[in-house]
Parts: structure tokens; C-alpha cells; sequence
């Protein structure tokens, strides 16, 4: 049994079958990215596990327990219930950062952790007072690097800077795995770096394990333990990098990785 | 004679700023409730309140007092009540028109405003709503922790131009009888004298300027996000 698997997804928009028959497996600790040409259902892959997106059919288990199945979407079933509690398994980090723009870096952070302790204090269990969520927020904000800008608002942030924070947000409730959406799409090339790096720290440093939806090939390669190549909503490959980028069996995948390598030696 | 005038038309000036409040105090919640119905997933509801809106904000305000001061009494033998302040220049009979002139211009508002709040909510992307919703938020943190916020921001400006409106509508009431601001003025035109209603001008003109003021000052406060 994998920490955590993933069985047969289906999600269709209407008529049009996005992703068809998703499987794969996932140690705890690893890192998989999810490469692609656009279009071929990644982001939704990714909303589908974050209950962002309600399933047609399948199921996702961690260490053996079922966190999701089709039964779920179902507004009338007690099971819709279990989401805010299954969500806590998984941190989402956005394309577009989606920083809230009324609070600064720190409490970008802090905001997260400060409701759900209300909650736990309301319901008598242990709770962490302000100033060690303070501590801990400050610590994740420590993490990317950007201590020094915990008083500053998104705007007045780098683009970088603000991923960046949203990545250590996305850790504050301390989730069993991290889900990026193309975290470095929407920044100008010169600012990805900072952002991949701390993606690496996170991976090097405290062994997160991680589900990365990029184009950043060398990143991918680089950082991954497993490598899952959807195309058309399927999985065309999933294996190690060095399978999945140097001898794919799958056409597909051999098509893909043939049209990157060209365009990047133009 | 001119401090005898000053107190009438101060007089008239305070029930303008009576209107003025509790058209806010009341237009302002009412607005919200009509924009939560109008957004319903409740069809029939939403139905109902977009067409209730199209109906206040397509036609005249001034229409609306008369319907409203005229219209129930005609129809229902319904009378909009007498209250007795014990003020003098609030008298009872006087106090129907007022409240009257209140519903007309708080349920015209409130149309208004909803169709701003309505704008003001559309206009929060929705990454807002799925960033706090995977970080564990309710329905309820999400509006208050995250969305409300940004949604008065983006709302002030509009709401401001409305608020200004309104101190100038005030003077509609006038026509039935609300002795309001409007009403003394025209009452001294009426006997030939023509300077008060310059004076009243400038009475509106300046409770503008102090009302701009507060609103700019708001706008002010929350100019340290940009959304
Ligand atoms: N809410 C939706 N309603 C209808 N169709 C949708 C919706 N979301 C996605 N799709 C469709 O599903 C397909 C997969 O979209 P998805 O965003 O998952 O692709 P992607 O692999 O993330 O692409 P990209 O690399 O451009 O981000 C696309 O054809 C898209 O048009
Ligand atoms: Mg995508």
C-alpha cells in the first residue's frame, strides 16, 4: 500500500471527458511532477484532489484511507461533510498566488492557523495562543526567505515574493502533501528561479512530499522522484524522470518530450 | 429677518438631514438583503428581486413618493402612521409624509446599492474564494475574513456618487410636503423673496463638501491594499 493513491479518476465538464482513468501511486516523501501540453486536464487533475472540483468516478486514499470517491460531491451526502476535514491532508498553491491583499505577508500566513485554533479552542481541544502562531507563521516565513518583508501587503511585493509567501501559507496547517499549479507560470522568467529554489529547499530540507503541475523540464527532471506525463486526460507515462524524459515507451510522451527538446535547442 | 429666515430654513435643512440618515441608516442593510436575494439560487426569488429592481431604478423617484404617500390610502384605506415626538417641528400630522417620503427613498436606494454590492462581490476573483476555501474556511470566515473587505473597497466610489445624489434628492420629499430644506425656500420664493433660495444652495452645497470629505477620507483608509 502507497501513502497515497490515486484510482482510476474520471471528471468530465459537460460532455467533454477531461480526465479519463487517472491512477498512480505516491510515497510519502516524494516528489511527483505532472507535465503536459496545455490543455490536457493538469489544473484539473490538481482541483479534483483539493475538492475544488467534484469527481464522476474513482477514488484517493492515504496510508489506506479513502479521502475522496464519487460519492463525495454529492452536496445530500453526509460524506460531503468529511471534505473540510479530508482538505487538511492537502496545501494548494495557485498560479496566480491568490495572496488576500488586505493583509500583510506575515499575516497572509497567520490567518489560516488563527481560525482553525478559534475552532479548536471553541471545541475545548488544545490550541496555540497568538504569539506562538505568530512564532510559527514567522517561522514558514523564514523558510522562503522573506522574514524581512512580513509587514509588507502583496502589492508591494515581487511577483516572486508573493508565490513565495503563498507557498509558506500553503504550509502553515502542516498538510501531508503540497499541490502546486504551474507555480511559476505567471512570473517573468527572471523570478522563477527564486521560486523553484524554494520549492527544491522545501524537497532537500524537510523530505515535503510534493505534487508539481510545471513546464519547467529541468525542474521537473531535476527535483523528481516520479514524473506523470498526461496527455488527453490520460496518464501516458508515469515512472522516474530518467524513464519518463529519456526512454519513453509511450508515443505520446516520446512526441512530447521530442517537441520540448526542440524548441528548447532553438 | 434674516436670522428669522436662518432658523426656518435651518429648520427645513434639519429634517433634509433627517431624510439624509435614515435613508442611509435603513437603505444601506436593505440594499444588501435585495443583493443577496438577487444572486439567490433560488430562482423565483431572483427573478423577483432583479425585477423589483428594474422597476425602482427605471423609474422616476419622484413617482415613487406619490405612489407611495398616495397610493395605499387609495387603494387600502391604509394610512402611513402619526407619530407624536413631542418636537414642534415634527409635528404628528406631518410625520406620515416624512415617513412617507423615508420608505420611498430608502427602498429606491437600497436598489441602487444593490446593484453596486452586486458588482462589488462579482468583481472578487474567484481564486479568492478557492485560496481560502483550501486553507479550511467556512462560507461564513470566507465573506467576513476575506471577500468583505475588498468588496467595500472596490464599492466606496460608486457608493460615494450615490451618497452625493442623495443629499440632493433630499429635496424631492418636497413634493408632498415634506418641509424639508427645498420646501422653505420655495415657500420664501413664493412671497417674493429670492435670496433664501441662493442661501439654501449653499446650505447643500456645504454639507457636500463635508460629506466628500469623509468619504474621501474613507477611500483614504483602505488605499494601503490594492485589490
Ligand atoms: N470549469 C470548466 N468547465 C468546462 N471546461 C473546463 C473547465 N475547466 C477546464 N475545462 C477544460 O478541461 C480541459 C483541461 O483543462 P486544464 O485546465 O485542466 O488543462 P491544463 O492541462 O491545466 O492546461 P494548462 O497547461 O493550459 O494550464 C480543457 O479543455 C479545458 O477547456
Ligand atoms: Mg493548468
Amino acid at each position: 500500500m502507497a501513502f497515497l493513491e490515486v484510482r482510476n479518476i474520471e471528471k468530465s465538464f459537460g460532455k467533454v471527458e477531461v480526465l479519463k482513468d487517472v491512477s498512480f501511486d505516491l510515497e510519502l516523501g516524494e516528489v511527483l511532477s505532472i507535465i503536459g501540453s496545455s490543455g490536457n486536464g493538469k489544473t484539473t487533475l490538481l482541483r479534483c484532489l483539493n475538492y475544488l472540483e467534484t469527481i464522476d468516478g474513482g477514488a484517493v486514499s492515504i496510508n489506506g484511507e479513502i479521502i475522496l470517491d464519487e460519492e463525495y460531491g454529492d452536496r445530500k451526502n453526509p460524506k460531503n461533510k468529511k471534505i473540510s476535514i479530508n482538505r487538511k491532508h492537502y496545501g494548494l498553491v495557485f498560479q496566480q498566488f491568490n495572496l488576500f491583499p488586505q493583509y500583510t505577508a506575515l499575516k497572509n500566513i497567520m490567518l489560516p492557523l488563527e481560525l482553525r485554533e478559534k475552532e479548536r479552542k471553541k471545541k475545548g481541544l488544545n490550541y496555540l495562543d497568538n504569539k506562538q502562531i505568530e512564532e510559527e507563521s514567522l517561522e514558514l516565513l523564514k523558510k522562503v526567505g522573506l522574514e524581512e518583508k512580513k509587514d509588507n501587503y502583496p502589492c508591494e511585493l515581487s511577483g516572486g515574493q508573493q508565490q513565495r509567501v503563498a507557498i509558506a501559507r500553503a504550509m502553515v496547517l502542516k498538510p501531508d502533501i503540497l499541490c502546486f499549479d504551474e507555480p511559476t507560470s505567471a512570473l517573468d522568467p527572471e523570478l522563477t528561479g527564486e521560486v523553484l529554489k524554494v520549492i527544491k529547499e522545501l524537497k532537500d530540507e524537510f523530505k515535503i512530499t510534493m505534487i508539481i503541475v510545471t513546464h519547467e523540464m529541468e525542474f521537473a527532471r531535476n527535483i523528481s522522484d516520479k514524473v506523470l506525463h498526461l496527455s488527453k486526460g490520460k496518464v501516458a507515462s508515469f515512472g522516474t524522470p530518467s524513464e519518463v524524459f529519456d526512454n519513453p515507451a509511450n508515443d505520446d510522451t516520446k512526441q512530447f518530450i521530442a517537441s520540448y527538446e526542440r524548441m528548447k535547442n532553438e | 429677518m434674516f436670522w428669522k429666515i436662518t432658523s426656518e430654513l435651518l429648520n427645513g435643512f434639519t429634517i433634509s438631514i433627517f431624510l439624509f440618515t435614515f435613508t442611509l441608516l435603513f437603505s444601506l442593510p436593505l440594499g444588501l438583503l435585495m443583493c443577496f436575494c438577487t444572486m439567490s439560487k433560488v430562482k423565483p426569488l431572483s427573478i423577483f428581486m432583479k425585477f423589483i429592481v428594474l422597476i425602482l431604478r427605471g423609474t422616476p423617484l419622484m413617482l415613487q413618493i406619490f405612489v407611495i404617500f398616495y397610493v395605499p390610502g387609495l387603494l387600502f384605506d391604509f394610512q402611513w402612521p402619526m407619530i407624536n415626538t413631542g418636537w414642534e417641528w415634527f409635528d404628528s400630522s406631518f410625520s406620515s409624509r416624512f415617513i412617507a417620503a423615508l420608505v420611498a427613498f430608502s427602498v429606491n436606494y437600497a436598489a441602487y446599492f444593490s446593484e453596486i454590492y452586486r458588482g462589488g462581490i462579482q468583481s472578487i476573483p474567484q481564486g479568492q474564494y478557492e485560496a481560502a476555501e483550501v486553507l479550511g474556511m467556512n462560507k461564513r470566515q470566507i465573506f467576513f475574513k476575506v471577500i468583505l473587505l475588498q468588496v467595500i473597497k472596490r464599492i466606496i466610489p460608486p457608493m460615494s456618487n450615490e451618497v452625493i445624489t442623495l443629499i440632493k434628492d433630499t429635496s424631492l420629499a418636497n413634493v408632498i410636503a415634506v418641509t424639508e430644506l427645498m420646501f422653505v425656500a420655495n415657500l420664501k420664493l413664493k412671497t417674493g423673496l429670492i435670496w433664501p433660495i441662493f442661501y439654501a444652495g449653499l446650505f447643500y452645497f456645504i454639507f457636500n463638501g463635508i460629506v466628500t470629505i469623509i468619504l474621501s477620507k474613507v477611500e483614504k483608509k483602505l488605499s494601503y491594499f490594492k485589490v
